[in-house]
């Protein structure tokens, strides 16, 4: 091989590794490693489902963005689709150290097939830019954040 | 009967020209035997040592021509070139042509000279990739990818058969394990090789979709040159002796249909109660195989909560261990039960089985699970080698092996396509949908519960280890 063609070579191999870059959101692809520098800031969502049907899900959110009033309305946070109709059973709101903390509970009952849970917190509260959420259910648990300034949930955090 | 049948097919086969073409893929006559014993040890000495490496490495390549539609689908969803739902149509396609071809071409592999049958099949197959990588259109893709199934079915029967002409009874489950080594290599290749080619950088070189296809067809025609030069045709046809007369190793002789017609032979082969059995028992071990293959990945990042690398880098230990399996299953069922595969079939079976209960209900250790699919894959492998192939070359007689390696392909592929039907819907039946609707965005977290499918996995293996072992008592034929 001659160094013209060498050079040939390692030109081409250089062009067609560049053509693979694609441009990524630069927050997206680090945040899930400065995460933990505003994790008390950011509002957290903890959904525990158990084989019996009940739902317990436990929403913490800073009074910066939300207001008691808007945590009562649940339907505004939490709505539960199942074969047949789940039941609203409680909700209360506390809070402690400038976060409000709300905790619903609703019954699905042994059998009710849950399909669908609806956790509408950055449709309805514009405050609100980030979630880190906490969800287990009978088979797995899932961890991750969701932000407005991403097109997909970031995981492994 | 089936004289009458011959003598249409063959008049037909005549007038319409194409005597000629299938003069060409017909085996050819028996020579008169070499008188010189020096010239015929060194004529089997050579074309053994040709018919395990060429096989062996050519079927492992023709590998890379099945499995490339599954490292580009991706690329061809993101770049909007067919939906999900269309991707997973022309995979399917494949599946079912492949079953349709091992049974069809086992058949006519038994007729054929391999060399030629085997070339012509990955050649095919090299082209039908070509011509995926030119196409747009979702129905024209499934119909060009289902016929690769069927190309692809022209490989593991001419292997078989070249497997049972050329090695006895008592050392083909030792090449055998080798041969069966190419389904790891053809994975690994791909799955590295192609996915190599179009992953993005730095990981991989960015090349487009249509290079992880026309790529695997340029090293499928290299392929089919080596087996068209180098893959011999039955020993008979060279003025050689049989393998078991010229290794003076002989297994039961079936006297009374020694002199029947290929055909006659072939259709007897079903009527084989054990051939039945062992159909039964590998499709329902291709039931655990593809599931784990298909969903494994997804399960290991679903339940266990591992990342995408880490969930493919312990399918990845899994394919190396399937390497050893297969080598180990060949040595140990030769060398320590005399080529009876039954008694290796059940530690083979067992090794399968443990690791799968450990890997679903054991305790949640990173460590253990990572053992666990190391040995279900050895297992598998071992036990797949046999059930898949092996232990029906070994039932039947040989001059049938690709029509009893067609029989059990077909049923462990219906296997295969039932479960990828069953466990999609099992698993789809299970979705729970966390949703999070954003002004802009739309996030949907999945959550599915594997207990169901898992059952059926589990419960698979456990049945084809149960039916394999209602053949303790069989032994080989010649």
């Amino acid at each position: 091989m001659t160094i013209k063609q060498v050079m040939i070579f390692i030109s081409v191999i250089s062009l067609l590794v560049g053509c693979g870059e694609k441009s990524e959101n630069k927050f997206c692809t680090v945040h899930r490693d400065v995460h933990q520098q505003h994790q008390n800031n950011v509002t957290t969502v903890d959904v525990s489902y158990l084989e019996t049907g009940r739902l317990l899900a436990t929403v913490e959110v800073p009074i910066t963005q939300i207001s008691e009033t808007e945590l009562n309305q649940h339907d505004k946070v939490l709505r539960v689709d199942a074969e047949q109709e789940c039941y609203f059973v409680s909700l209360n709101i506390g809070e402690q150290k400038g976060v409000f903390e709300a905790k619903y509970h609703v019954e699905c009952g042994m059998g009710n097939r849950l399909k669908k849970v609806t956790i509408s917190l950055l449709e309805n509260f514009s405050q609100i830019d980030e979630i880190e959420a906490f969800i287990d259910t009978p088979a797995s648990k899932k961890h991750f954040i969701l932000s407005r300034q991403c097109d997909g949930p970031i995981f492994n955090i | 009967m089936i004289s009458a049948v011959n003598k249409i097919i063959l008049s037909f086969v005549h007038l319409s020209g194409l005597s000629k073409m299938v003069g060409f893929f017909s085996t050819g006559k028996n020579q008169p035997l070499n008188p010189d014993a020096d010239d015929v040890d060194q004529q089997f000495q050579l074309q053994r040592r040709n018919v395990i490496v060429i096989i062996t490495l050519c079927y492992g390549v023709g590998y890379v021509c099945r499995l490339a539609f599954n490292v580009v689908k991706k690329p061809l969803m993101d770049a909007g070139v067919f939906t999900p739902e269309e991707v997973g149509i022309i995979g399917s396609t494949l599946l079912y042509g492949y079953a349709l071809g091992k049974f069809t071409n086992g058949f006519l592999a038994d007729h054929a000279h391999v060399g030629r049958f085997f070339a012509a099949g990955i050649f095919l197959s090299a082209m039908a990739n070509m011509g995926m990588g030119f196409s747009h259109l979702a129905w024209f893709s499934a119909l060009l990818w289902g016929i690769n199934g069927w190309f692809q079915g022209f490989g593991a029967p001419s292997s078989v058969v070249s497997l049972a002409s050329w090695y006895t009874n008592g050392e083909r489950g030792r090449y055998y394990g080798i041969w069966s080594t190419a389904h790891s290599i053809g994975e690994g290749l791909t799955y590295l090789g192609i996915a190599w080619l179009i992953a993005a950088a730095p990981k991989g070189l960015g090349l487009s979709w249509q290079w992880g296809l026309w790529t695997p067809a340029a090293i499928c025609v290299f392929a089919a040159y080596l087996l068209y030069r180098y893959l011999p045709d039955r020993p008979s046809t060279l003025g050689l002796p049989s393998i078991a007369d010229w290794k003076g190793e002989h297994g039961q002789v079936d006297k009374k249909h020694e002199d029947e017609s290929i055909w006659k032979t072939q259709l007897r082969v079903l009527s084989i109660p054990s051939i039945w059995i062992l159909a039964l028992a590998s499709s329902s071990m291709y039931v655990t195989r593809y599931a784990i293959n298909s969903w494994g990945n997804v399960y290991l990042q679903e339940i266990r909560g591992f990342d995408l690398f880490d969930a493919n880098l312990f399918i990845f230990f899994n394919t190396v261990a399937g390497i050893l399996g297969c080598l180990a299953y060949g040595f140990v069922s030769d060398k320590y039960f005399s080529a009876r595969r039954p008694p290796a079939n059940l530690i083979f079976g067992l090794l399968e089985i443990i690791p799968l209960f450990i890997i679903f209900y054991g305790p949640p250790n990173t460590i253990l699970l990572g053992i666990a699919l190391v040995v279900y894959g050895f297992g598998l492998s071992g036990i797949l080698a046999s059930l898949g192939g092996l232990f029906a070359i070994d039932i039947a007689p040989k001059k049938v092996a690709g029509a009893a390696m067609g029989f059990i392909g077909i049923f462990s592929y219906i296997g295969a396509g039932m479960q990828d039907y069953i466990s999609g819907k099992l698993i789809y039946d299970s979705e729970i949908v966390f949703a999070f609707p954003a002004n802009e965005q739309h996030f949907d977290i999945f959550f599915y519960n594997y207990d169901k499918p898992i059952l059926f996995w589990v419960g698979a293996s456990v049945l084809s280890i149960v039916l394999a072992s209602l053949l303790w008592k069989i032994k080989a034929a010649d």
